[in-house]
């Protein structure tokens, strides 16, 4: 443990004292994995699908603020679904249309959520975000969540019926019109997960925030566990099958990468915690403060043997330091 | 020589001009009323298209089944129900504006104020250092 703490202060110290190179880096392999993804699965326009034009993309959105990733990332979706149908790519036009009228006029800093989640979602750690929002947000960016969550399920089932959205397929400009929105309207299992997401950050949301020890692990485990639960009984009902397996390996992922982001962003001594009652005239005050665990590092203490210095002066240096210790 | 108090309280002031001072600029430039007046109005805008927006998805949605019934729909009947949608959905999408606005005005002005004080302490500061 005191190793790992060792290692968090000095990722700290080293964060914050290149912060400035390390931000673009970040933003760059963030945008870099969200083409990546987009291109791997929904690659249907062969321009946008090169390496360099991926690396380009991605530069821009390194050293812009994170809204023009998002805001890049539904252009590209759109200019795939595009080369797919016109249909499908208008039904996404009025999905991101919506997205950003009636949500992100409210909460534009929440976008990044929308972007973290299709690519959680996509490496089977879902869960993770609405943990990490409860954790870390407030409880109302769980909408940001459910975006992404519903941006993704879309883009799953249009991949998953690419054969009749595309030119091979018989259908009118209606029916795929209404196919592409069928995609999202009647996909019970989008709806099944949403609603666990929601109770999911409710849950965490509320559990971390009781003044009882172990609060954020406590909240990590029952989130999990309510994943789990509303999800298996979800898919029971709905029956869908073949899920259990998936079901079990993200909730374990989600439950291991959520401890780390504890140990990362709340990392506290509860066998160091204060309990402190006073008064004042207007009321009485029961307080408990916990303190964080700090592990200052080891100075290291180099010493050095000048031999470039006259020898008489460095020998005379060193008896002195062998008297000191 | 530099005053380190005067850096320190300088170097507070720049931190929030260049984060929160952005977003909470209007707090400085708007009465409350004006303030959520103004976003009230943003939102009329952006619910009208999206209710539009979603209408007219809806109505291609439903195209087929329109078309089949063209004969026998009640237009009136149709209109009237959509206007009443319209509202509703703009009342409650403007009331979350409304609520939301006067809520970040009232945490925004806490901000400000804290600001005022550095600004305060600065004003202060330059004029002990010309007395002296």
């Amino acid at each position: 443990m005191t190793v790992l703490l060792e290692i968090k202060e000095k990722l700290k110290n080293t964060y914050g004292k290149y912060d400035i190179y390390f931000n673009p880096l970040f933003k760059f392999m963030l945008a870099l994995c969200v083409f990546w993804m987009i291109n791997g699965n929904i690659g249907y326009m062969e321009r946008l699908k090169p390496v360099p034009v991926l690396l380009a993309m991605a530069l821009i959105c390194s050293i812009l603020p994170i809204s023009v990733m998002i805001f890049l990332s539904g252009v590209v979706i759109l200019l795939h679904l595009y080369a797919l149908a016109l249909e499908v790519a208008a039904v996404a036009l009025v999905l991101f249309l919506l997205l950003g009228l009636l949500y992100f006029r409210f909460a534009p800093k929440d976008g990044i959520y929308t972007v973290l989640m299709p690519l959680c979602l996509h490496l089977h750690i879902g869960p993770v975000m609405p943990m990490a929002v409860g954790l870390l947000g407030k409880a109302y960016s769980v909408v940001s969540v459910l975006c992404g969550t519903v941006v993704w399920f879309f883009l799953r089932s249009v991949k998953e019926n690419e054969a009749a959205f595309g030119n091979g397929g018989q259908a009118g400009d209606i029916s795929k019109f209404t196919m592409a929105l069928n995609q999202i309207m009647e996909n019970k299992e989008m709806l099944l997960v949403l609603a666990a997401f929601v109770l999911v950050t409710v849950a965490v949301y509320f559990i971390r925030n009781l003044s009882v020890d172990y609060a954020w692990t406590a909240a990590i485990v029952i989130g999990a566990l309510v994943n789990f639960v509303v999800l298996f009984a979800g898919y029971l009902l709905l029956g869908i099958s073949g899920k259990t397996v998936e079901l079990v390996l993200s909730s374990l992922l989600s439950l291991a990468v959520s401890l780390v982001l504890e140990f990362l962003f709340f990392n506290v001594d509860y066998t160091r915690t204060e309990r402190v009652q006073f008064e004042d005239d207007e009321y009485y005050y029961f307080v408990k403060a916990v303190p964080k665990i700090y592990l200052a590092q080891k100075e290291k203490q180099v010493k050095r043997f000048n031999t470039k210095a006259n020898g008489r002066a460095a020998r005379k240096q060193l008896s002195d330091d062998m008297d000191d210790m | 020589m530099l005053n380190q108090e005067r850096v320190c309280e300088m170097t507070k002031l720049a931190i929030f001009d260049q984060k929160e001072g952005r977003e909470y600029k209007p707090m400085i430039q708007y009465f409350r009323k004006d303030y959520v007046a103004k976003e009230l109005l943003k939102s009329f805008l952006t619910g009208t298209a999206a209710f539009f927006i979603l209408a007219a998805a809806l109505v291609l949605y439903h195209m087929e089944e329109l078309m089949d019934r063209l004969n026998t729909l009640d237009i009136q009947r149709l209109t009237v129900r959509g206007i009443l949608a319209y509202a509703v959905f703009l009342a409650v999408y403007l009331l979350i504006t409304y609520a939301v606005y006067n809520m970040r005005y009232t945490s925004g002005r806490r901000e400000v104020k804290k600001y005022y004080i550095h600004l305060k302490r600065v004003n202060r500061i330059y004029h002990e250092e010309d007395q002296l």
